[in-house]
This record gives C-alpha cells, sequence and structure tokens, in this order.
C-alpha cells in the first residue's frame, strides 16, 4: 500500500509538471476531478482497465471513449496512455488522492468533511467554512456527511485534525469519566 | 563301583555254595562207588581212590582259593573306603552338630535379647512416627495458609472485577439512557442551537 502510494505521488508530480508545461493545469485537474467521481461511481472501472486479459490496443480505446466523453484534455490523455502502456493503471485511484493533495497544497487548499446528524442549511456550512478558513489561513473545500447516531451537534475533520461537537461524543465521554471515577 | 564290586562277591558266594552243593553228591557217589568197589573187591580185586573223587575235591580247592583270594581283594578294597567315608561322615555330623549348637546358641541369645529389641524398635518406630506426624501437620498448615492466601487474592481479584464490571455496566446503561432521553427530547431549536454554539466555538 506504500508502495503503491508512493508510485501514486510520482505519477502525480510527473503529471502536475506534464500539465504546467502545457499551460493546462486547471483543465487536467477538472478531468481528474471527473476521473475521480468517475471511479467512485464504478470502482469495477480501475480493474477492467488494468486487466491483461484484454489487449492493451483495446483498453486504450475503451480510455480514449471515456476521456473523449469527458472534454479531457491531451496531458490527460497522454497520462492515461501511459498508465496502460506501463500497466500501473491499478495506481489511478492514488495517482488521483496524490494529485488531490498536491494539487491542494499548490492551490493553498484543504478538504474538510463536516458531518452532522442532520444535513445542515447551506448558510451554516457556510458560515463553517469561514470560519475554517480564518482558523487554517486556507481555501477550504467542504463535502457534508449525515450520520443519525451522532444525536446532536456537528464534527468536523480536516486532516488528521478532528473538532468533535456531537451529542454523541459528549455523552461517551461522561461515561469515559464514570469509569475512571470507579 | 562298590556296588558292582559287592555284587560280584555275592555272585562268587553264591558259586562256591553251588559247588559245594555240587561236591557233596559227588562224594556220596565216591561213597557209593567205593562200596560198590569194596563188593567188587570182595568179590575180587580191590581198587586204590577215585580219581573222579580227588579231581573234584581239587577243583573245589582251587575254587575256594580263587574265592578266598577275590574277596580278600575285595575286602581289602572296600573296607578302608567305607572306614574312610565312614569317619568323613562322623566328621561331617560332628560339624552340623557344632554348627548347630551355635545357631542354638544364638538364638538363645535372641529370644534373651528380643524383649530389649522389641522395645527399642518400638521406641524407634513412635519416634518416627511421631516425626512424620510433625511433618505432616506442618506441611498441611503450610498448604492451608497457602490456600488461604490465594482465596484471598482470588476473591479480591473477583471483587474488583466484579466491580469494574458493574461499574462499566452502570456506565453503559446510564449512556443508553442518556442517548434515549437525548433522541426522545432533543427538539430542532436544540439541535439548532447545538450548531450555533458549535460554530462559534469552532473559531476559539
Amino acid at each position: 500500500m506504500a508502495i503503491k502510494g508512493s508510485i501514486g505521488r510520482r505519477y502525480a508530480r510527473a503529471l502536475i509538471g506534464a500539465a504546467r508545461d502545457a499551460g493546462a493545469l486547471a483543465e487536467v485537474d477538472r478531468d481528474l476531478q471527473g476521473l475521480a467521481a468517475l471511479v467512485k461511481e464504478s470502482p469495477e472501472l480501475v480493474g477492467t482497465l488494468h486487466n491483461a486479459a484484454f489487449p492493451a490496443p483495446e483498453r486504450k480505446a475503451a480510455l480514449a471513449a471515456i476521456a473523449e466523453r469527458l472534454g479531457a484534455h491531451a496531458a490527460t490523455r497522454s497520462f492515461l496512455a501511459l498508465l496502460v502502456d506501463k500497466d500501473r493503471f491499478d495506481a489511478l485511484p492514488g495517482v488521483l488522492r496524490a494529485y488531490e493533495s498536491l494539487s491542494d497544497a499548490a492551490a493553498g487548499r484543504v478538504r474538510a468533511t463536516v458531518t452532522a446528524a442532520q444535513e445542515l442549511p447551506d448558510a451554516v456550512v457556510e458560515e463553517i467554512r469561514a470560519r475554517l478558513e480564518r482558523k487554517t489561513g486556507k481555501k477550504v473545500l467542504i463535502e457534508k456527511k449525515a450520520d443519525p447516531a451522532m444525536l446532536g451537534g456537528v464534527v468536523t475533520q480536516i486532516g488528521s485534525t478532528v473538532y468533535d461537537g456531537s451529542v454523541r461524543t459528549q455523552i461517551r465521554r461522561v461515561r469515559d469519566q464514570l469509569l475512571q471515577r470507579g | 563301583m562298590n556296588a558292582l564290586r559287592r555284587r560280584l562277591a555275592g555272585l562268587l558266594l553264591a558259586a562256591s555254595l553251588g559247588l559245594a552243593a555240587s561236591a557233596a553228591p559227588a562224594l556220596a557217589a565216591s561213597e557209593e562207588h567205593a562200596e560198590g568197589a569194596h563188593g567188587e573187591a570182595a568179590h575180587g580185586a580191590v581198587h586204590g581212590p577215585d580219581r573222579k573223587f580227588y579231581f573234584s575235591v581239587f577243583n573245589f580247592a582251587v575254587l575256594l582259593g580263587v574265592l578266598v583270594w577275590g574277596y580278600r581283594k575285595y575286602a581289602a578294597e572296600t573296607f578302608p573306603n567305607r572306614r574312610k567315608a565312614l569317619e568323613q561322615a562322623i566328621r561331617e555330623a560332628g560339624a552340623a552338630k557344632a554348627a548347630a549348637e551355635a545357631q542354638y546358641k544364638e538364638y538363645r541369645d535372641k529370644v534373651h535379647n528380643l524383649d530389649r529389641e522389641i522395645e527399642a524398635l518400638t521406641a524407634q518406630f513412635k519416634r518416627d512416627a511421631e516425626a512424620d506426624r510433625d511433618r505432616l501437620v506442618a506441611e498441611a498448615e503450610a498448604a492451608a495458609v497457602k490456600v488461604l492466601e490465594n482465596a484471598e487474592k482470588s476473591a479480591a481479584l473477583e471483587v474488583v472485577r466484579a466491580r469494574s464490571e458493574l461499574r462499566a455496566e452502570a456506565a453503559s446503561l446510564a449512556v443508553e439512557l442518556a442517548e434515549k432521553i437525548v433522541t426522545e427530547r432533543l427538539t430542532a431549536e436544540d439541535r439548532e442551537r447545538l450548531v450555533r454554539e458549535y460554530v462559534a466555538e469552532l473559531e476559539g
């Protein structure tokens, strides 16, 4: 897993360099977001395009069709063809994650996950974003989630940092204190 | 070997007796013959002793001599051996008697000392039994102390574990109950207030 992650970072750095050289960083960024969404929807896609049972030209043709539908930039198409040629298409999810991380770092962005018992109103989410941006000094991209088991409150995670204000966590803290007191 | 010699001697004796018996009719015959000769002499000429008679006598004398000679040879070999055997038997019997007397003396002494030995053995057995009893009692007491200590430790651990389990169970029940109460009583306004408070504290 660590090796795959390393491979993903190396390919991601190469892609960012190629995109920058082509002056198409924004386009490639958009293409990879589209690819990430596609892989998330159809996880078997990566396995199929990595399967050596299918000849490489056929897999490349399928990839070209997908890129065409996404309206991908030439740099993106070349990169996907390279993954097939190098028999590294299974590293695509790692490449996407590394690209996202590197791209965010380059653009001064962080990603946050905001979870509440019920879906939060947009105004509240925007308020949380604004406060997080002031707190981190970076642009914050928020992903919303709902978890009724939290009972109430909000939990925000940025990287490895968690701001936990859920009712469930508060109750569990009380339980821990009860156990420690004995 | 001695038995064979005895048998031979018996045979020789029987043979000599048989010959003697056979010589007697010969003598009678010779007498008859002599009477006949007298008769004949009375009738005519008188003849000398009968040669057959003398031959039988001589024959008998030779046989007797052989028998005597044989028997003397047998007796010369047999009697000293028998004497030696008897002397040996007497010596052995004497030795056996001496040994028996010595053993008898030993047993007599033992019997005389038996009471004392029995008394000493009884005392030794008593001492050994008391030592064993003391050792067993000490071991049993040590084992009992150890069992008691272990039981106390186990009981203490059980109490601690039971308390811990009870506390955990109580805490879990409290959490379950609290979650149930919160779920039932938390209103939309409460939820909004919680979110507002969270947002307000987020920057702090």
